[in-house]
């Protein structure tokens, strides 16, 4: 009897083995002990507590450079500006002539708009004194057949490339550097297209995509002759426009150069802070105008919390953590839409960070876009933010 | 050594069983959600067999203290007990099952007198669950589908001090002290069909405190048959929530009476009923939002055949049938209520220094409605008596 019964259990205890469901179907409100309260609210910012700021990055301190030709959004011309080419080369300790074999340039195209066919970027050369003080109507008339260096004609199909022009024999002369030059050379950029558009090409902080300036030389030592290269970077980009947008302190203004960034105040009830858990918070913003930019080239609207609130100098975070962002697209007139949950947990608790945003336009001074949004002084634009939470589940509720 | 293997294995299949199921998320049964959950059953695996019947007569059960002063000996033991459930509700069914550990006892005669004493642990009530549901909710003026999760894990205990005392040759009386105690740790999650929505999850404990008194009594009608009585009250339980106070719930008073009949040298039957005042927690329940609370009924008759009138502790045979109302109702007005029938056996070994003992019980629940289950369940116990059937007598 005994054997039967340990036998017995065992079986028992293999069937306790197998795997069942770990949860019950049910059905409210029969089986729901208390009962969850999500909620819907939607701020807007206190009136006059959002405000736009210009000037935090010029045209040329970005990315890339805007060139563009007959385009509705802007019409803007590019220069740069190369490191000085030294006039003789040093081997050891010893200094050595040299003569110029050939000499490349190169520039990057980072965005044109697809639909716009037979563009042809020219480079022309601008007076080596160039500098930020440079005016359009400057440029503009550096721009003649003289001062043509060379140009690109850029197949259909491409969107982005590098781009390299080698210029040897008589060809030379047009980047030949006069004495008083010191060594420096400087291109501006036009293009020409079957119809108006606008590029984006690397400028001289656009990394790998920088304008590059490379001459190959041959220095003629007492017994031999060698080969050799100086490669200048850029080391001053600009690019000009034509009708600067005016500046709306009414309105809620990113992107521009020099770019225009938001600050964005909003009234933060206790309700929020305390005892919410935040489960959506969309921050909408409503466009005044068609936001111009260039065709497939989109640029982002960015929020970032901010870490204290100083007016136009406030300090944004810089975790991409709680970075929000939006796409703007050119001609856009609805309502841009960020998802903000994450920046707005940083604004609960014990020691939270002011209830406020950083806007800004990324890429920042570089993009065709200039988005203007309704600001509290708009009636019918008012930015918003739409949180969704959950109240605190009435676990007490038998 | 070779008469110790068998009650070995026995003792290592029980504890396999027992480990087997310990980790598995508890389910319990689905009219336990509501209120303070489904009224525990501190029986011995013997008393659960005759139904609970003999519960009352039972020093070992966490029920009647004048029964402490039936024990012959020093013991000590443990419950516990497997269940496998099916749910039938109009959201679907499931199969589900729990492990629960009801009972933990020691106690004995003090020497040289007429009185037992005795520590248990008891379940008072289980709630344990995990519910999912599905639902739409209009959120910005949009319908999102959302999914919900509830869960509890945990419930209420009793701690008792009991003592039994012989007055004269046919009657105990006892009394009984009670720490009720206990908590629930709940979870509710919601996700979102719409992933822009975040799914949240919030806990909270609650947890119970309460106490209670219980006097009993038995008496021994004629050689053949013996009475028990057991009045009790629980007074409040004092809810707090995260450690803030709550509420407090008016818990039941208890009246229980029974007879069980020595009917013949291998058979003794009995039958018992159970009244209990829920009722008194309804308003307490309904301010919280609750459903509500309703009285309870319990009735139990059952027997136990001994196969050996020598060793009647040696496999003998126990059977009952119960019924009983269920107080927390899942909708209101229908009170739930449940059929159990019970069989089960067990044994002594190790010179009757150690038992085994097993029960298993069938339970039929319903509201009358759609809310439906069957539970089946395995009490097992073991227990030790150091000093032997008749030790420190």
């Amino acid at each position: 009897m005994l054997r039967t019964l340990t036998l017995a259990l065992l079986g028992a205890a293999g069937l306790g083995a197998c795997q069942e469901k770990l949860a019950s179907p049910a059905e409210c409100p029969d089986l729901c002990p208390g009962n969850y309260d999500v909620r819907d609210t939607v701020l807007a910012p206190a009136l006059g507590a959002d405000s736009s700021f210009e000037g935090y990055v010029v045209a040329g301190q970005g990315s890339s450079l805007r060139v563009s030709w007959q385009f509705p959004a802007s019409e803007d011309r590019a220069v740069f500006r190369f490191v000085a080419r030294p006039d003789s080369f040093a081997i050891g300790d010893s200094i050595y002539p040299y003569t110029i074999d050939s000499v490349a340039l190169g520039v990057t195209l980072l965005a044109r708009d697809s639909t716009v066919k037979g563009l042809t970027i020219y480079l022309y050369r601008m007076p080596a004194t160039v500098d930020s003080t440079v005016s359009f109507t400057d440029l503009d008339t550096a721009f003649t057949a003289a001062n043509l260096v060379d140009s690109v004609v850029v197949p259909d199909s491409i969107l982005t490339d590098d781009f390299q022009r080698m210029l040897t024999g008589a060809n030379l002369a047009r980047v030949a550097i006069p004495p008083g030059d010191s060594g420096v050379l400087a291109l501006g950029v036009q293009i020409r297209a079957n119809s108006g558009t606008g590029v984006r090409i690397g400028g001289s902080a656009g990394g790998l995509a920088a304008p590059t300036f490379v001459t190959y030389i041959q220095v003629d030592q007492t017994d031999t002759v060698v080969a050799r290269t100086f490669t200048r970077a850029a080391n001053f980009s600009r690019y000009v426009s034509q009708n600067p947008p005016v500046f709306d302190p009414d309105l809620l203004t990113v992107g521009g150069a020099p770019s225009a960034r938001t600050i964005l105040r909003f009234p933060w009830p206790d309700l929020l802070k305390d005892s919410a858990q935040l489960v959506r918070a969309t921050l909408e913003l409503i466009p005044t105008a068609p936001i111009p930019g260039l065709n497939g080239d989109t640029a982002f609207v960015q929020a970032r919390p901010l870490l204290a609130d100083l007016g136009s100098k406030s300090p944004a975070s810089s975790d991409g953590l709680f970075f929000s962002a939006a796409p703007v697209t050119a001609g856009q007139t609805d309502t841009v839409r960020l998802e903000v949950r994450r920046a707005l947990v940083l604004w609960q608790g014990d020691d939270p960070l002011p209830p406020a945003f950083l806007l800004q336009l990324v890429p920042e001074g570089s993009s065709f876009s200039r988005a203007t949004f309704g600001s509290s002084r708009t009636p019918g634009f008012v930015p918003r933010l739409r949180v969704t939470y959950a109240r605190k589940f009435p676990f007490e509720a038998p | 050594m070779p008469r110790l293997v068998r009650p070995l294995a026995l003792v290592a299949a029980v504890a396999l069983l027992l480990l087997d199921l310990a980790p598995v998320v508890a389910q319990s049964s689905m009219f336990g959600v509501r209120g303070l959950g489904l009224p525990g059953r501190p029986l011995t695996p013997r008393s659960r067999a005759t139904g609970g019947s003999f519960g009352l007569f039972d020093g070992e059960s966490n029920l009647n203290p004048a029964a402490m002063a039936n024990l012959r000996s020093v013991s000590a033991g443990f419950v516990g007990s497997p269940t496998w459930r099916s749910w039938k509700s109009p959201a679907g069914d499931a199969s589900l099952r729990e492990t629960r550990f009801p009972l933990l006892f020691v106690g004995g005669p003090v020497p040289g007198s007429r009185l037992g004493l005795g520590v248990s642990i008891g379940s008072y009530a289980d709630r344990d669950f995990r519910l999912a549901t599905a639902d739409t909710v209009i959120l910005a003026g949009q319908p999102e589908a959302v999914f919900d999760t509830l869960s509890s894990l945990g419930g209420l205990s009793e701690i008792r001090f009991a003592a039994g005392l012989h007055l004269g040759d046919k009657t105990t009386i006892g009394a009984g002290v009670y720490w009720i105690t206990g908590s629930s740790r709940m979870e509710s999650r919601r996700a979102f069909e719409d992933t822009s929505f975040i799914s949240f999850r919030q806990t909270a404990e609650l947890s119970y405190e309460g106490a209670g008194l219980s006097v009993g009594l038995t008496h021994q009608l004629s050689p053949a048959v013996q009475l028990g009585l057991l009045l009790r009250s629980d007074g409040k339980a004092a809810v707090e929530l995260d450690s803030a106070k709550a509420y407090n719930i008016d818990l039941p008073y208890t009246v229980s009476a029974g007879a069980q009949v020595r009917a013949s040298p291998r058979l003794t039957v009995a039958a018992s009923g159970l009244f209990r005042t829920w009722s008194s927690a309804n308003s307490d329940l309904q301010a919280q939002g609750g459903i509500g609370a309703e009285n309870t009924l319990e009735l139990s008759v059952g027997g136990e055949f001994a196969r050996s009138a020598r060793r009647p502790t040696a496999f003998p045979i126990r059977a009952g049938l119960r019924y009983a109302q269920l107080p927390f109702p899942i909708r209101s007005g229908d009170q739930p209520r449940e059929w159990s029938i019970s069989a089960g056996t067990g044994t002594r070994f190790a010179q009757d220094r150690a038992g085994v003992d097993v029960a298993l019980e069938h339970s039929w629940r319903s509201d009358g409605g759609p809310y439906k289950e069957r539970a089946l369940s395995l009490i097992l116990g073991l227990s030790i008596r150091p000093y032997g059937p008749g030790g420190r007598q």
